[in-house]
């Protein structure tokens, strides 16, 4: 199986976030807020539930300094995504390997979209695992330039 | 016109309505459906209400023959070569053993009995000979009805299926022999050969005309794929060659079942199908020609000393007939079931015996007894009253041989299973339950230590909110690293619906299709949410394949 991924389908510029603060539910509701404005998404309490919901279940900081909440909902037409890079490190996040979270990128998708739901979750996750690639993102100056390193890793 | 329209109608509307209403009576009282028939054409024809007369039933003449044609077609269908291969020394020993052992009978001790009564020896001899020649026939349309009914299958309902099938043609045979020699021996200017000829003639005739149309069906059904056209083909072609064998004065029976015989054989896949379509459809024939069958019988007419010679047919014919099955199974040395029981599914008696006896009325009308009785006379009401008992007694009897073979119940299908089953002999129960927040790793090592292919996922109050499948780890198979951060709610399918233990199996089923999903979790009731059990679509599938086989699997009996 290949992770290939036509990432435009999920992602576009404006759902590519610069975060301030280094606290989990800060940083969430943020992304919620963003990815609560991408025409996929119907129900934008809906989705706050579900990302905290499954928080509460396990964290979904896997390490690395990346987070992947993520969730499946009815009101989510098709799979969608936005990022946050964090200036400041989040340390509340409970990760895996109990260290800062510096990358969260956010997963929506529809209830019954199970295999494009853990397409996009195994894309993002061995994405990430190219360190070269994870320091480019922290250090990029503006979502601009982030969102093109994502793009053009992607090409 | 509109008198007689009305008649008609309202014949055949009391005939088949009030026939199923009989049938359901004596279904309910577990009696084979074709007595239900028989006794509502008591109750309406002559001798009963008289609703139905006797010009009535040769009004409906035509109707008697389509439904004869159907019955013959569908008999015939059942008549598949390779049983013939197999059992083809068996079926001819039985059927001579079975049809000359009720010949023997009841021609020897009728004749004596009439010969004890009207000293009249040539006269004697020659109704023996012809009541001997119309015991040998059974009726195929009531056995196989029964047969059908209740679903036998095996080696015994094969051999019944072709006993009765054929030996209508070894009581034409021996009829033709019978009457030409009756008119000799009594003076008449017959003559064996010119009888046998004719009968020979009369079959041969049937079986070509037979051939001719199952050729002419094959080419349509080629060419045809839309099953109202192949009915109506099929009705069309079976009106047209029973009125060939009509006007030709052959018989009816055996030349649909050479049509039917033929065409399952040449195209044996394709026309499974299709005999499906022509079974469904002729239900109200069947209804309306045993209703009819039993109106036509009068028995308030006869003389008090013919229920002796009625006695002695239906004894002698019984014995005859099963000891006759008895020795001819034994001496090819069929199975078991088939020696043991064959004789008690061949006591029906119809269409062809009231035929044959009818044609005896006409060539033996010459023959008197006494001053005022013809041979031919007694020759009717006897067959009638004996058919009356026999079609009463037969069908029963067939039904007690399936059940003793252990042969009934065995001839069914999947959606017979389905039919029969509800959620609870399907579900698995004992099944561990995932909780929502459970890793991946560790439901996955559920799988792996436990035999089940399903589990299902519940929240922390342990109500139902998805399953999880082998497939839907498959989908995370190539990504291991994920599974120390994905939990069982990441993964499962979410409940769409969940069934009762109670409920019908197809009925769940149904609704897993509509909703295109392969499990379902079983709940204890409407009130909760908590899983006893969880259906997977492919575990029902196999339990139901194996359901089939085991159902179908021969009875101890037949291979003891």
């Amino acid at each position: 199986m290949s992770f290939d991924f036509d990432l435009s389908t999920v992602l576009d510029e404006s759902r590519v976030l610069i975060l301030k603060s280094s606290k989990k539910r800060v940083a969430l509701k943020a992304l919620i807020d963003c990815l609560a404005r991408a025409p996929q998404v119907k129900e934008p309490l809906e989705l706050a539930e579900g990302i905290f919901h499954r928080e509460q279940l396990m964290s979904t900081g896997i390490g690395m300094g990346i987070g992947v909440p993520h969730v499946r909902l009815d009101s989510v037409e098709s799979p969608v995504m936005c990022v946050g890079i964090c200036r400041n490190p989040i340390t509340d996040y409970e990760s895996l390997d109990q260290g800062p979270v510096r990358l969260i990128f956010m997963i929506a998708a529809g209830k019954d979209q199970h295999t494009e739901y853990l397409r996009l979750l195994a894309y993002v996750s061995s994405k990430l695992k190219d360190e070269r690639l994870r320091n480019a993102l922290i250090d990029a100056p503006d979502t601009k330039t982030a969102y093109r390193i994502i793009a053009q890793k992607d090409k | 016109m509109d008198n007689i329209n009305f008649s008609i109608l309202f014949i055949l509307g009391v005939s088949i309505f009030g026939g199923l209403i009989g049938a359901s009576f004596f279904q309910r009282l577990r009696i084979p459906q074709v007595v239900g028939y028989i006794a509502i054409g008591l109750i309406v024809g002559e001798s009963g209400l008289k609703l139905v007369n006797h010009s009535a039933v040769t009004t409906l003449r035509p109707f008697t023959l389509f439904a004869l044609g159907i019955i013959g077609f569908l008999v015939g269908g059942e008549l598949k070569a390779e049983s013939f291969r197999k059992y083809a020394k068996q079926f001819f020993a039985i059927l001579l053993g079975e049809g000359l052992g009720a010949f023997l009978l009841v021609g020897i001790f009728t004749a004596l009995f009439i010969y004890h009564i009207f000293h009249n020896g040539p006269a004697a001899l020659a109704a023996g000979i012809v009541f001997g020649a119309i015991a040998s026939a059974t009726d195929p349309a009531s056995t196989i009805d029964v047969l059908w009914e209740y679903r036998a299958l095996g080696v015994l309902t094969t051999s019944l299926t072709a006993i009765v099938a054929l030996d209508d043609a070894l009581a034409m045979t021996l009829y033709g022999l019978g009457t030409g020699a009756a008119e000799i021996l009594t003076g008449g200017s017959g003559s064996i050969i010119a009888e046998v000829g004719k009968v020979a003639l009369s079959l041969f005739g049937a079986v070509l005309l037979g051939l001719i149309c199952a050729l002419i069906l094959r080419l349509l059904l080629q060419r045809v794929h839309q099953p109202e056209r192949e009915l109506a083909f099929a009705v069309g072609l079976i009106l047209l060659l029973i009125s060939v064998v009509v006007y030709l004065n052959i018989d009816v029976i055996l030349s649909s079942m050479t049509l039917g015989c033929v065409l399952v054989n040449m195209l044996p896949r394709r026309s499974k199908d299709f005999f499906k379509l022509i079974r469904s459809f002729s239900v109200p024939i069947y209804v309306l020609f045993f209703v009819l069958a039993g109106a036509r019988l009068s028995i308030s007419q006869m003389p008090g000393w013919l229920w002796g010679i009625v006695i002695i047919y239906v004894v002698g014919r019984s014995a005859g007939k099963m000891l006759g099955a008895y020795i001819g199974a034994r001496c090819t040395h069929s199975p078991p079931v088939v020696r043991r029981y064959l004789g008690l599914g061949l006591f029906a008696q119809g269409g062809v015996a009231i035929g044959l006896s009818i044609m005896a009325s006409q060539h033996l009308a010459q023959i008197m007894l006494s001053e005022d009785l013809a041979l031919g006379d007694v020759i009717i009401f006897a067959v009638a009253a004996t058919t009356f008992i026999v079609q009463l007694a037969g069908p029963p009897m067939v039904k007690v041989a399936i059940k003793l073979s252990g042969e009934a119940g065995r001839n069914i299908t999947r959606e017979d299973v389905i039919d029969s089953w509800t959620v609870a002999d399907v579900m698995e129960t004992g099944v561990v339950l995932i909780q929502e927040n459970e890793p991946l790793i560790k439901a996955a090592q559920t799988f792996m230590e436990r035999d089940y292919l399903v589990y299902p996922v519940v929240d922390r109050h342990d109500s139902i909110i998805g399953v999880i499948s082998l497939e839907s780890l498959k989908d995370v198979l190539v990504n291991q690293d994920s599974w120390t951060w994905l939990v069982a709610s990441d993964i499962m399918s979410p409940v769409k619906d969940r069934a009762l233990a109670t409920m019908p199996l197809k009925d769940v089923i149904d609704q897993m299709s509509e909703l295109n999903i392969d499990q379902m979790p079983v709940v204890k009731n409407d009130n909760s949410n908590t899983p006893i059990g969880i259906l997977d679509r492919a575990r029902i599938q196999k339990l139901i394949d194996k359901e089939v086989v085991r159902r179908q699997r021969p009875a101890k009996k037949e291979t003891e």
